[in-house]
């Protein structure tokens, strides 16, 4: 292995750009250095609820099954699989050559593990949901495993792409999110970890025992936090990949001719979250009113292109509803609300029984922009008589106080989902990701028809009337999605993206 | 309309003689690009003679309007080109949605092939010429069905021709296919599904290859004196660089009205690399590399060569990207011809103006759009062919009939999945 190292004119500007120190300097000839905004804080796909985090379980983990090149489902850590005539049943042979990054043979305890783990509400796996279909695990012998699922399933194979854990690297039937294994990982797939830096970038080297093995020989994280640095970074050859380009970066790359764009997570929108479960964010009128005070296109345009969205779907999706009206900024139909809800204007502020309507608004630090939006957030709301603090809150702040105690008023954040689009965690009142707290009947109702209806149609239908529903409803304001691009260097080879995980294919990528 | 305001500023000076720019393969140097930057005159009265507004239009990508604009002559004649080509993209993604869907559909409920479903997937493919197996339908879907590869060769249909739907959009298209009509009837309206006497909400799988037959017939009427006496009102900001490139293409059998393909002498002239015959996107934009290198030289040579009104329509109107751009969709259109949708994929990205991602433009035409939601298709990313649909449809608003088939389509392959979701 051989260093790389960075053109001596590139070396001599980066300080009069003001890059960070970020370790620049050398690469290994066969290393891929990629950007995030904000590195993840553990490392257990249990407690996945990031896109980063997902990112590096794909380079680490591996499924039972897993996507190919067409999007087809694959065999990953599985061989082979049968299904009962019910469809109830299905017995899976996993393969002889998979092996643990300690290099112990990936067997049935594990995949039986991974599930129970998951299931756990001990555990309080993130992604419960992912398991909540099946009904029992049962190791048959070393290599089989048989899963009973709770009713017929079609194609099983679908749903388990989640990531299995190795059993013998925990104490117990129960995951802890403070385990150690957070920062020594064991996984079983083409990249091991290496070191988990201070400075949150996350290095991993491939796995050479891994029976696809890697072109690549180290992929490293490093986390650049000022996103406005990306880009720079990636044209003076410091990274060779960003995830997600800044979208006023896009033109400076394109016309770049050692860089190349892929579109990349597609799905991603962006919202407003109350907290219904907290006064006075409880009321219709009070979310309407806020609702109409805001100017979704004026927040929107400094950031970059995208479009504007009135329900829980981007505009290309079968479910969005284009029949439902946006809400527009309308100060006299906001304060009419406010004043129906029992709110006075009084000077510059709306009050009630006394005490003046405020807002607490909670950001990510890594949101990209985010600081930007909820400033003239801040500035539209304030200037129509509600006083609004900031927060913005590091990734440990953020799982504290939004997933675990909702303690918030409103919330910045930007769901982003696979090609399944499927917020049933997100709007259900059972949902594992619904920390608005949204409560609705009939939003339930169509949620169960979508999940089991067998006719695309009625399906499309009804999250359509779920748009509708939610829009009525208003646990969030629905803002936008952006125009989202990843960016990678010529260098990097043999480049295939996926749609959501991005490196299911990274084994394929070498360096020129 | 900065496009129109900046041609409306350029001069109409002398015309200044061709230059060989140094080192720029001459093959380049005999394109329509050259003609422009050194003649702009020639580009100018071309333009005022024939309609501004129309080749502004044409210029941003926006046919329907550009139609408008250009009642007739050979504007109109070359924007009935453009629209042929078009319409055949999105028949060739009509023709690999439908039948996908009927299988899909039929494995998850056996039932459903007894509606119309299976006939209407086999109605997609007949428009496009592809032999059908039709034994296994109903005899009375046999019958209609009969009539579209007798239309797609020009016969017309029996007059008494009845489709499968209340209205008679299916027939009108079969009509239309077969030269005996050039437009359907306003209750086929473009969004609408067709009426059915069985559940579920299909819409009509011919309206696009109808329309391609259609558009075709006109570009040829209109082709006539006035396109072929200058070639350059078929070479702007189209898929011929040069017009021996042109004359290549008359060659066809299949005629202009066919999807164009780049493969002409100027191309050839430059010897670029060949993608090879396996579907590896490296090899795809190894090429592409190749043809950039080729490009940016030469562009630089005529911005230095031409005189001041010459060198701001090559950069104001962006000239080379957007041939680029028609270079690589004409690739695509091969790739994918060839089966090498994951190489089509590649062409069209390295096509695609991010800047304006979900716009149409100079280098974002409309079958950029439609190329791409086809290669997504035969490469199983049925969600994202819809992202690709969504620019089409304020200037196209009859795609939203195939972003529904597409969309049921989507939802059917992904019943089974589990979804993710993450922050961020």
């Amino acid at each position: 292995m051989h260093p790389r190292p960075l053109p001596s004119p590139a070396l001599l500007l980066l300080p009069l750009l003001g890059l960070p120190a970020l370790g620049l300097g050398m690469a290994w000839a066969d290393e891929l250095r990629y950007a995030e905004d904000q590195a993840p804080a553990i490392v257990n796909p249990l407690f996945a609820t990031t896109m980063s985090e997902a990112r590096v379980h794909e380079l680490i983990f591996e499924g039972l099954y897993t996507d190919d090149k067409d999007l087809a489902t694959r065999p990953d850590l599985a061989e082979s699989a049968q299904l009962s005539e019910d469809r109830r049943e299905m017995t899976i042979l996993l393969r002889s050559d998979a092996t643990w990054h300690d290099g112990r043979p990936v067997t049935a305890d594990d995949v039986v593990f991974t599930i129970r783990a998951m299931k756990d509400a001990a555990t309080a796996s993130t992604e419960q949901g992912r398991v909540d279909w099946i009904e029992s695990a049962t190791a048959v012998d070393p290599t089989s495993v048989r899963l009973r699922f709770v009713r017929p399933e079609a194609r099983p194979e679908d749903k388990l792409f989640f990531k299995i854990l190795p059993a013998h690297a925990f104490e117990g039937a129960t995951v802890k999110r403070t385990d150690p294994f957070r920062s020594r990982p064991i996984g079983s797939g083409p990249f091991r970890l290496e070191s988990f830096n201070e400075d949150g970038s996350i290095r991993m080297g491939r796995y050479e025992e891994h029976r696809d093995r890697a072109g690549l020989g180290t992929v490293t994280m490093r986390e650049v936090s000022d996103k406005n640095y990306q880009a720079k970074l990636l044209m003076y050859e410091s990274l060779e990949a960003l995830v997600r380009v800044l979208p006023r970066d896009l033109a400076v790359l394109q016309a770049n001719r050692k860089v190349e764009l892929y579109p990349y997570q597609t799905n991603s929108w962006w919202y407003l979250g109350f907290n219904l479960e907290r006064k006075p964010f409880d009321d219709a009128r009070v979310r309407g009113a806020i609702s109409r005070m805001i100017d979704v296109e004026a927040l929107l345009a400094p950031i970059g292109t995208g479009d504007t969205l009135t329900g829980p779907f981007v505009r290309s999706s079968p479910f969005y509803n284009h029949k439902v009206a946006p809400y527009v900024a309308d100060e006299a139909a906001a304060a009419a609300l406010l004043q129906e809800a029992g709110y006075t204007r009084s000077g510059d502020s709306w009050t009630k029984g006394g005490k003046p309507l405020t807002l607490r608004v909670s950001a990510h630090k890594s949101l990209e922009s985010a600081q930007e939006v909820v400033i003239n957030l801040q500035s539209q709301l304030q200037g129509q008589g509600i006083p609004v603090t900031v927060d913005f809150l590091d990734e440990a702040a953020w799982r504290s106080a939004i997933w675990r105690q909702q303690d918030y008023d409103l919330i910045l954040s930007q769901w982003s989902f696979d090609r399944n689009e499927d917020v049933r965690e997100q709007f259900h009142s059972q949902g594992s990701r619904n920390f608005t707290g949204y409560q609705s009947a009939e939003a339930d109702r169509l949620l169960d028809l979508a999940r089991d209806s067998l006719d695309p149609q009625e399906k499309k239908q009804a999250l359509r009337d779920l748009h509708a529903r939610v829009h009525d409803d208003m646990p969030m304001v629905f803002l936008w999605t952006l125009d989202s691009y990843s960016a990678m260097a010529v260098d990097v080879r043999n480049v295939v993206i996926h749609p959501f995980y991005f490196f299911t294919w990274a084994t394929d990528w070498s360096m020129q | 309309m900065l496009g129109g305001l900046l041609w409306l500023a350029v001069g109409c000076g002398p015309a200044a003689e061709p230059t060989v720019a140094d080192g720029a393969p001459a093959a380049l140097d005999a394109g329509w690009i050259s003609q422009v930057v050194t003649a702009p005159a020639s580009f100018t009265a071309l333009v005022d003679r024939t309609g501004r507004e129309g080749w502004v239009l044409l210029h941003q990508g926006r046919l329907t309007q550009a139609a408008r604009a250009f009642p007739d002559g050979p504007g109109r004649a070359r924007i009935a080109l453009e629209q042929a080509w078009l319409s055949q993209d999105l028949a060739w993604l009509a023709a690999e949605a439908w039948p996908r869907l009927a299988d899909a559909w039929v494995a998850r409920d056996p039932a459903i092939a007894q509606g119309p479903l299976p006939a209407l997937a086999a109605a997609s493919l007949l428009a496009t010429g592809a032999p059908v197996d039709l034994s296994a339908l109903p005899a009375d879907d046999q019958a209609w069905l009969a009539a579209i590869p007798a239309a797609t060769a020009g016969q017309a249909p029996p007059a008494d021709l009845r489709g499968p739907d209340v209205d008679g959009c299916v027939a009108a298209a079969i009509a239309m296919l077969g030269g005996s009509a050039d437009d359907l009837p306003p209750a086929c309206a473009a969004d609408a599904p067709l009426r059915l006497d069985t559940a579920g909400s299909f819409y009509d799988p011919l309206r696009f290859a109808a329309r391609a037959a259609a558009a075709g017939r006109q570009a040829q009427r209109g082709s006539g004196s006035d396109g072929d006496s200058d070639p350059l009102a078929l070479l702007l900001f189209g898929p011929w660089w040069a017009p021996a490139d042109l004359d290549a293409a008359r060659q066809d059998p299949a005629g202009l009205g066919a999807a164009p393909a780049m493969d002409g002498p100027t191309l050839r002239a430059l010897a670029l690399p060949e993608a090879g015959a396996e579907d590896l996107p490296q090899a795809a934009r190894e090429r592409v590399r190749a043809l950039d290198r080729a490009l940016d030289d030469w562009e630089r040579a005529q911005a230095q060569a031409a005189d001041p009104d010459g060198a701001a329509l090559l950069t104001d109107l962006a000239l080379v990207p957007q041939a680029r751009g028609r270079v690589l969709l004409s690739w695509a259109r091969q790739a994918l011809a060839q089966d090498r949708p994951h190489q089509a994929t590649a062409y069209l990205m390295l096509a695609h103006d991010v800047e304006q991602a979900r716009e149409l433009g100079p280098r974002n035409p409309p079958s950029l759009f439609a190329l791409a939601a086809l290669a997504a298709l035969r490469t199983g990313r049925t969600r994202e062919a819809l992202d690709h649909l969504d620019p089409l449809l304020a200037e196209h608003p009859e795609v939203r009939a195939l972003a529904e088939t597409i969309g049921d389509l989507a939802v059917l392959e992904g019943m089974d999945r589990q979804g993710d979701s993450k922050e961020n």
